[in-house]
C-alpha cells in the first residue's frame, strides 16, 4: 500500500515539475481577422479619440475628427483554455492586456473588459478602465476556461497622415 | 495525519512549480483622410445677349446660349487621391425660366473630365475644376445677365 502510493506520489510530482512542457494553457481570439475595425475617420484639428466599448459601440469622446463608417464593430473576445493541467484549477490566472505598437499616428490608450465568462474576477468584479489592464482571475473549476470581451479608446492626433494604420495589443495569461 | 502530510506534499510541489503563460497578439485597424473639400471661386455666368433682352426667342419658343464664364470650383483633399465628381444632369435657373444642361468639367490635374467625372488631386491634394453648360431659355420673358450656382458633390473614389 505505501509503495503503491509512494509511485504515486513521485508520478505526480514529476507531472508538476514537468508542468511547462505541458502546458495547455492556451490564450485564442476571436474574430481571427483585425477588430476593432474602426472604418474611416476624417483627421481633425485637435486630438480625438474615439471610444469602443466592450459591445462594440464607437463614440467620439474628444476632439473632432468625424468617423465617416457609421454603426458598431466588433470588439474582440478572448478565451483563455486550461485543458489537463490541475494547476489550472489551484492557481488564479492573471490576465495582462497592453498595446504594443502601431503603424502610424492612432495608438490605443486605454483598455476596458467585460463580459467574464466561465470564471469570475479574483477581486469580484471588473478592474477599472485602464491604459495597462491587469485582472486575475479565479482558479478554473469546470469548465476549464474563461471568456472575455476587450474595448479600447483609439486616440487619433490632430492632422494624423492619411493612410490606412493598424494598432496592435497583446492579451497574456499567467499562472500566478 | 499520514494521508494528510503527502497531500500537502503535492499541494507544495504544485504551487511551487514555475508560473505558465500565453500571450496573444490582437491588431486593431483605422483608416485616416484628409477631408475633401470644396470652395465656390466663382458661379457660372451666363451675359444676355441684346436680342434675349428684347425677349427674342428662337425656334420652337427656346434657346441656347453656352455660358459665359465657367464656374470654378477648388477641391482640397489627401494628394494623389482620386476623387469622383457628382452632378445632377440639369439645373433650373430663374426660378424656372431657364435650364442649365450640357455640362463640360474640366479638371487642372486631369484635364476633360466630362465623361469620366473622376478628378485627381495632385501632389499638393489640390485640383481645380472648370464646369461649363448651356442655358437653354424656355421663358417667353427675356433673360439678363444671370449667375448660377452649380451642385456639384465629391468624393473620394
Amino acid at each position: 500500500m505505501t509503495r503503491a502510493f509512494l509511485t504515486i506520489l513521485v508520478t505526480v510530482a514529476a507531472l508538476a515539475f514537468n508542468a511547462p512542457a505541458m502546458a495547455q494553457i492556451s490564450v485564442s481570439r476571436t474574430p481571427a481577422a483585425n477588430a476593432p475595425v474602426l472604418g474611416t475617420v476624417i483627421r481633425g484639428g485637435t486630438t480625438s479619440t474615439f471610444s469602443v466599448s466592450t459591445a462594440g459601440v464607437v463614440t467620439r469622446t474628444s476632439g473632432d475628427a468625424i468617423r465617416l463608417t457609421g454603426g458598431s464593430v466588433t470588439a474582440p473576445s478572448f478565451s483563455v483554455v486550461c485543458n489537463l493541467d490541475i494547476l489550472c484549477n489551484l492557481r488564479y490566472i492573471r490576465i495582462t492586456v497592453q498595446a504594443t505598437g502601431a503603424s502610424g499616428p492612432p495608438t490605443i490608450t486605454k483598455f476596458r473588459v467585460s463580459g467574464l465568462t466561465g470564471t469570475t474576477y479574483r477581486q469580484g468584479s471588473a478592474p477599472a478602465e485602464a491604459s495597462v489592464l491587469t485582472f486575475d482571475l479565479n482558479p478554473f473549476i469546470l469548465p476549464a476556461y474563461a471568456n472575455f470581451t476587450i474595448g479600447m479608446d483609439v486616440q487619433v492626433p490632430a492632422g494624423a497622415t492619411s493612410g490606412v494604420d493598424t494598432f496592435t495589443f497583446s492579451v497574456t495569461a499567467t499562472q500566478l | 495525519m499520514k494521508t494528510f502530510i503527502p497531500l500537502t506534499f503535492i499541494l507544495a510541489v504544485f504551487a511551487a512549480s514555475p508560473s505558465l503563460a500565453q500571450t496573444r497578439t490582437a491588431t486593431g485597424a483605422i483608416q485616416i483622410e484628409r477631408a475633401l473639400t470644396m470652395t465656390s471661386v466663382q458661379p457660372m455666368t451666363f451675359v444676355a445677349a441684346p436680342r434675349n433682352l428684347q425677349g427674342a426667342n428662337g425656334v420652337n419658343g427656346s434657346e441656347e446660349a453656352p455660358a459665359s464664364a465657367p464656374a470654378i470650383i477648388d477641391i482640397t483633399g489627401d494628394p494623389g487621391r482620386i476623387y469622383r465628381i457628382r452632378l445632377p444632369p440639369s439645373i433650373e435657373a430663374q426660378a424656372g425660366k431657364g435650364l442649365i444642361d450640357g455640362f463640360r468639367v474640366w479638371s487642372e490635374t486631369a484635364g476633360d473630365v466630362s465623361r469620366t467625372l473622376a478628378g485627381r488631386l495632385n501632389d499638393q491634394g489640390t485640383d481645380r475644376l472648370h464646369i461649363t453648360g448651356a442655358l437653354t431659355h424656355v421663358s417667353t420673358l427675356a433673360f439678363s445677365d444671370m449667375r448660377a450656382a452649380v451642385p456639384v458633390r465629391v468624393d473620394y473614389e
